[in-house]
């Protein structure tokens, strides 16, 4: 008896082990900083305007507002007790730019002078009712974190000290208060252009204040409203104005634009040095930034020098930075704060690993407002923020960010090495990245070093927009295992090892078949031998199951994404796919009650008729 | 001139004006400002990148050449492909049109009864309340602006009176379903039907005073003339008058105002669509304007032109059907 007690026990034993041993291989063998997802659905659903959004988080039909702009709608949202609102510094950023190449704006003094008259604090509070806006001084926003240098020269809004400036570097003024350059000749005619009012009023706001304020220093200005398309060509085609006010949103998490922003390789027809900055100290220290930097100190102390001189140029001057405003119901939690994005929108991507009800673990489904027009998804030409939302959460890259600090992570990478190597007698760098063994493709294929070796040589040999800069530099690409990939790039650049893990996969078999990149609408195929997917297959953490253009995106949680959660249970059947009817039969179906609905109308007015006709 | 050559001489002017259309349709939009590129315009997309898209979309080559591809895509019925999306303009297009012409077509279709019923009504009671109520209210109906209209409707039965009554009305704040829809056909055409309520009701409540206003004073001319007389002589009763005889002799120019609607209910109404988020053709071409995507607008607009023109082509057709005074 006691033997088969015995035996019976070690049975036992055997099994739980075997059972942890199945657990900790298949699901917890990766290192993410978040694991999920806890919902079993995210449903992104479209509003036309914020009217209807409001109405819509306040009523309940959805739980997740991003991207308010409105004070009014903040204030109205703030006092409904059924509503968080969470404030987060983003990138995004709005200035002033002078045209250097235009006599008097290429004096560094006169800019600065103009600089100085920027209203920042009243545009703030008489604009944006000092709610969604907060004024900037500098040109890298603090939400960059170490990127970030604090101690460059600022230009607050201060009247007197632009006179100053203009009094020390050589200007004077006439009997009538009219500036004079240091020629003693006036100044002559400076022209701030802007979108109209009806188009863009703030802007247009902007420009009229800061004009104001320049007049009233004795600056002959003008303000030229003109169409939003004119004034965009005019920036950045024609490079005709003096002066323009633009807000631009940074998604890069480094700030690697003041490269294409003020580079003089930059400074041509379409490119963005739209100033026409040319300074050569500033162009090394950009390139060795950008392109040269072996460790993320180099960099940044690149980086911390171009910004002092760019501050110096006063090319641009910095007006504000828009708040990421976010509301959502109460009952939920395990939001994540991303640095320089918030809790829900683009590149907030480990909230909806964690998001939850509160008193559960798991499970449920959340509705969030999409923000705008979502035009495709296609992932490889995808460029706008809204279909971001979506593609991130199917589609995912070797590397993550992390949410607080920013910094590379591993993902599908597991990890890497990064060795230096000559290519042709320069210096380049390989890097080798080590996939997890767990991940597969949403159908249930494996993933695989040969599926990054594709995507990366895929994106490359058809010029995909989006990963052009990214993979410019790319030299080779091999795969000497299942779970091996060596990149050798020119350069040596701490970007290098960022540009490719941030590359979006995708899967060989699905993509190897597509004719025209450009035209392939994966959402809209069906899946070649998964019945109820579509060809839209990633690895990330949700599935389309469902869409609605222009209507509704619905997503399930991957019940095989490899940084699963363990011991949480979620909704993963197979999908119910809904037998929805054509529209063409709704159309029909309504046409058929509305010939019904005419045809009683006449035949009641017949019946009048003929009971008129009989006297009744 | 019998029907025949008639006909022929006004399909023949109808290809000539659709000509004429296709290639200004093409002009205009490259002389307007703006530059599709312009809206890709961030530090996010290097200039590389942005001339690979130039590529991508034909804008480096010559004009000729592209009027030229803008020909074929416009005959080979996929109308090109659209800049922004990367989508075959036609299969956008069909996606949105059944909700166009559902929102369109059925609130045309009411506003057309209402006003011309109240139109008659009022024209056969000249000077009565009737009269003055129809007047009244079709003049301020008109006046009103269609946004305010909208927005008033969607606060107030969409959220005001849903929260007020406990959901017990409650209509949609946006869409053209439920997110997600019912499965099944009934709930889904009972669903779109619920949706379809407050766009449909703006569009008849701004729509339809111009039909009576215009039915009622071309009643009012018709009611005096001597047919009506001799009608009134033989004994008819006031039904068969009215609608029998003044209404059948006002159709060719009521006849005109419907077909010149009938654009509309292809082209949509922007406006409404936006503030209910309808997914149609006028949101659609909205936003193609904004963002200067070529193919969509000269798509969009050609499409437009074609039913303009053939509605037109129709509706003088039809004349000599209404009016048998009428000889080709």
């Amino acid at each position: 008896m006691s033997r088969i007690l015995a035996g019976f026990m070690v049975l036992m034993l055997l099994q739980v082990l075997y059972v942890g041993v199945c657990a900790s291989g298949g699901e917890d063998s990766s290192t993410l900083p978040v694991k999920g997802p806890r919902l079993d659905e995210v449903i992104f659903v479209f509003h036309a305007t914020p009217e209807a959004a409001v109405a819509a988080i306040r009523k309940g039909d959805i739980d997740v507002l991003s991207d308010i702009y409105r004070p009014s709608d903040v204030r109205a949202l703030s006092e409904d007790p059924n509503i968080n609102v969470t404030f987060s510094l983003q990138t995004h950023y709005c200035y002033v730019a002078f045209n250097t190449r235009k006599a008097q704006l290429s004096d560094e003094q006169l800019r600065k002078a103009i600089a100085h008259l920027v209203p920042r604090q009243e545009i703030a509070n008489r604009l944006f009712e000092g709610v969604t806006v907060t004024p900037m001084l500098y040109e890298t926003s603090p939400a960059f974190g170490e990127w970030h240098n604090p101690d460059v020269a600022v230009y607050p809004y201060d009247p007197v000290k632009s006179k100053e400036i203009l009094s020390s570097a050589g200007y004077g003024w006439d009997g009538d208060g009219r500036l004079l350059g240091p020629d003693g000749k006036p100044l002559g005619k400076i022209t701030f252009i802007s979108p109209t009012q009806e188009e863009a009023p703030t802007s247009y706001e902007i420009a009229k204040l800061v004009v104001e304020e320049m007049k009233r220093l004795g600056f002959e200005a003008y303000q030229e409203a003109v169409a939003f398309d004119t004034l965009l060509t005019r920036i950045l085609t024609e490079r005709s104005f003096d002066i323009y006010f633009l807000c631009v949103s940074i998604t890069d998490r480094y700030p690697r634009w003041l490269y294409d922003y003020y580079h003089s390789s930059l400074d041509v027809p379409e490119g963005e040095n739209t100033p026409g900055v040319r300074d050569q100290d500033l162009d090394q220290l950009l390139y060795k930034f950008r392109f040269e930097s072996e460790t993320q100190e180099e960099a940044r102390t690149a980086v911390w020098k171009a910004q002092a001189k760019i501050a110096d140029l006063a090319a641009r001057t910095p007006v504000y930075s828009r708040y990421q405003i976010e509301a959502y119901r109460r009952g939920w939690t395990g939001m994540i704060h991303h640095k320089g994005a918030g809790y829900f929108t683009t590149g907030a991507f480990w909230t909806y690993l964690n998001l939850h009800r509160e008193g559960t673990e798991a499970g449920g489904t959340v509705k969030v407002d999409i923000g705008g027009r979502v035009r495709t998804l296609n992932p490889l030409y995808v460029t706008g923020a809204y279909e971001q939302k979506i593609v991130t959460l199917i589609y995912d890259s070797l590397l993550a960010s992390d949410p607080e600090t920013g910094e590379p992570v591993p993902y599908l990478a597991e990890s890497w090495n990064i060795e230096a190597i000559d290519i042709g007698g320069a210096k380049g760098q390989r890097v080798t990245y080590k996939l997890v063994h767990n991940a597969s493709w949403q159908d249930g294929e494996p993933f695989t070093s040969d599926d990054v070796k594709f995507s990366i040589e895929y994106l490359k040999k058809n010029k995909v927009p989006t990963f052009l800069s990214a993979l410019e530099r790319v030299v080779e690409v091999s795969n000497p295992d299942p779970y091996t990939v060596q990149v050798a790039m020119n350069g040596t650049s701490i970007f290098n090892l960022i540009d490719v893990g941030g590359v979006l996969l995708i899967p060989e078999h699905i993509w190897r078949n597509v004719s025209d990149w450009r035209t392939f609408q994966p959402d809209r195929e069906p899946h070649p031998f998964k019945p109820g997917l579509t060809k839209m297959v990633g690895t990330g953490p949700f599935i389309l199951s469902e869409e609605k253009p222009g209507e509704f995106w619905r997503l399930r949680s991957n019940p095989d994404y490899f940084g699963r959660l363990t011991g949480v249970r979620l909704r993963a059947e197979e999908p119910q796919q809904p037998s929805l009817p054509t529209q063409m039969q709704v159309v029909v179906a309504v046409a058929a009650f509305s010939a019904l609905i005419i045809y009683l109308l006449i035949r009641r007015r017949r019946n009048l008729n003929s009971q008129r006709r009989l006297g009744v | 001139m019998g029907f025949r050559a008639y006909a022929s001489r006004r399909i023949m002017n109808t290809i000539i004006i659709l000509m004429v259309t296709v290639t200004l349709q093409f002009f205009i939009f490259r002389v307007m400002p703006g530059n599709p590129i312009a809206h890709f315009a961030n530090p996010n997309l290097p200039l590389e990148a942005r001339k690979t898209l130039l590529e991508m979309w034909g804008l480096d080559r010559p004009l000729h050449e592209q009027f030229l591809t803008y020909l074929y895509n416009l005959f080979s019925g996929r109308l090109g492909i659209s800049f922004v999306s990367q989508r075959y303009v036609s299969n956008e297009l069909l996606e949105r049109l059944p909700n166009t012409i559902l929102l369109m077509g059925s609130s045309t279709v009411l506003m057309i009864i209402l006003g011309i019923h109240l139109g008659v009504s009022a024209g056969s009671r000249r000077g009565t309340k009737t009269d003055i109520a129809s007047v009244t209210f079709g003049l301020l109906t008109q006046g009103l602006p269609v946004f305010f209209l909208g927005l008033l409707l969607l606060l107030t039965f969409a959220y005001y009176l849903p929260i007020a009554t406990g959901g017990l009305i409650n209509f949609p704040v946006a869409g053209t379903v439920s997110r997600p829809p019912p499965t099944d056909l009934p709930g889904y055409v009972l669903d779109m039907l619920w949706h379809l309520t407050l766009p449909m009701v703006t569009l008849v409540v701004i729509g339809f005073g111009g039909y009576t206003l215009v039915v009622r004073n071309l009643m009012i001319d018709a009611l005096t003339q001597d047919y009506i007389l001799t009608a009134k002589a033989k004994g008819l009763d006031t039904g068969s008058i009215v609608y029998r005889h003044a209404l059948r002799s006002i159709l060719p120019p009521v006849s005109t105002m419907i077909g010149l609607s009938i654009s509309g209910i292809v082209g949509g109404a922007v406006i409404t669509e936006t503030i209910f988020s309808w997914h149609g053709v006028g949101r659609y071409l909205y936003e193609a304007v904004l963002q200067s995507d070529y193919p969509v607008m000269q798509g969009t607009f050609f499409l437009l032109s074609l039913v303009t023109i053939l509605a037109n082509l129709v509706v003088d057709f039809v004349y000599g059907l209404l009016d048998p005074r009428i000889r080709y």
